[in-house]
């Protein structure tokens, strides 16, 4: 039987130990890991509009992309990084004073509109890049991604098969009016001719409300922002 | 053995020895001792995420018991329990801050079921059975065999739920288009945790049938 005095150092010396055992390998690493979120980010901004090569995703990036920051009446915040914009901060933030990051894609005198979103799953958070044609209204791809929505259902949005099925969806109405796109519930739905429908998921219900409020709350926000670069 | 082994005998059965080299054996971890059935349910949706927990589990319970057995005996016994935990806490952050910086893309997959690996009834029933009384090297090789134990009903359950669930293997289309095109759906109950349970207890089954001396021991 070891003392109470024995007890008591022990603890105290093994939990100092382990502590900064983890410190210092957090610090060390953190470099390391800052520089795979931001390619994951990169990687998944290029996705919405091409195949992405992960050897020349830099360059690619840097070449094609152009990132810029409005507010939500639309005009440009010169002094803000839209890279550096963190989305799960402004939504906390009064919209007047949120920064819209927008990336606009060119290559070959074609443009794509690039639009950052956020959103909450069912576990939680998840975002999209939605790329529109240069008629700022058809999408021409989108990413979604998640963090822990569930393996082989809600986890599902993260597939090609998912979201292939966005691109050429509109998302004004023919009168000009916003509309947005929303997954239907459940898979098998007739989605022919419909422009702002999408086949949904069976058993990601919740997890397509919260790609659906996304889709509309948040979008909806960049309408103003749509409507000056057209202008 | 020494003192502290006495004072402990292991909570399940005296085969330990038979286990350590033998992850087949009348002594599997998930069948048997039916521990870490929870994550054998959540991450076994695909094949890749069931291989790669059973790596981090193996790697996990290895060294945290390498480790625990290493300071066995300086260990007051009144607090083992959560030296134990911070030495499987600690060495899960570990894990996770690594494959972060050097794999990022199994990190963002594995998320969610890194944090499984701390609570994973295995590791901390290891520990107490098996490093709070044997020497280093023996625990090691129970580590590996409990590791590798549980990581091949894993990848067996994996297996089929991907296969039927969503009809490939590692990411793969295993099942012919032309299957489809004559009517074949993939089935969606595959994809939840209940048919993990089934797949378990159909493995359970035709092990304890190929095995009588089984039924007995538990």
């Amino acid at each position: 039987m070891h003392s109470n005095s024995y007890t008591l150092r022990y603890a105290i010396f093994f939990t100092a130990f382990v502590a900064i055992l983890l410190a210092v390998a957090a610090s060390g690493l953190r470099p390391r890991q800052e520089r795979n979120i931001a390619q994951a980010k990169r990687a998944a901004i290029l996705q919405s509009v091409m195949e992405v090569d992960p050897v020349t995703l830099e360059n690619d990036y840097n070449s094609l992309i152009t990132e810029f920051v409005y507010s939500i009446e639309g005009s440009e915040r010169a002094d803000a990084i839209a890279f550096d914009v963190d989305l799960k901060k402004e939504m906390k933030a009064s919209d007047s004073e949120r920064n819209f990051p927008l990336y606009i894609y060119s290559k070959d005198g074609q443009t794509r509109y690039i639009i950052p979103l956020q959103g909450k799953g069912l576990w939680g958070p998840i975002s999209a890049f939605v790329a529109l044609d240069a008629d700022l209204n058809t999408i021409s791809g989108v990413v979604f991604e998640h963090e822990k929505e569930t393996p082989g259902l809600g986890a599902e949005i993260n597939t090609a098969e998912f979201q292939v099925q966005w691109q050429g969806k509109k998302i004004f109405g023919e009168a000009g009016n916003f509309i947005s796109v929303k997954a239907l519930k459940g898979s098998g739905n007739d989605i022919e001719g419909k422009p702002h429908e999408v086949d949904g998921l069976t058993g990601a219900t919740m997890t397509l409300n919260g790609v659906n409020t996304m889709m509309s709350d948040e979008l909806a926000r960049y309408e103003k922002i749509l409507t000056s670069i057209n202008s | 053995m020494d003192q502290i082994a006495a004072e402990k005998e292991p909570y399940w059965s005296p085969k330990n020895k038979k286990l350590l080299t033998d992850p087949f054996s009348d002594d599997n971890p998930i069948t048997i001792q039916v521990l870490g059935v929870c994550s054998a349910l959540a991450v076994t949706t695909q094949l890749k995420t069931a291989m790669v927990m059973a790596v981090s589990v193996v790697v996990v319970l290895v060294f945290s018991n390498v480790i625990i057995s290493a300071m066995r005996n300086t260990i007051p016994s009144r607090i083992r329990m959560i030296v134990q935990l911070l030495v499987i806490a600690g060495l899960v952050i570990l894990v996770d801050q690594v494959l972060k910086a050097f794999a990022y893309d199994v990190s963002r997959q594995l998320s969610v079921y890194i944090g499984l690996i701390i609570t994973n009834c295995i590791i901390m029933g290891r520990l107490e059975a098996m490093a709070m009384s044997n020497k280093p090297s023996a625990s090691l090789l129970d580590g590996l065999g409990n590791g590798w134990g549980y990581g091949v009903i894993l990848i067996v359950v994996s297996f089929f739920r991907e296969l039927f669930g969503a009809g490939s293997l590692l990411g793969i289309q295993v099942v012919p288009d032309a299957l489809y095109e004559m009517g074949y759906e993939n089935n969606g109950i595959m994809l939840t945790s209940a048919a993990a349970m089934f797949i378990i207890g159909v493995i359970i089954w035709v092990q304890r049938a190929r095995n009588p001396k089984l039924i007995d021991a538990s």
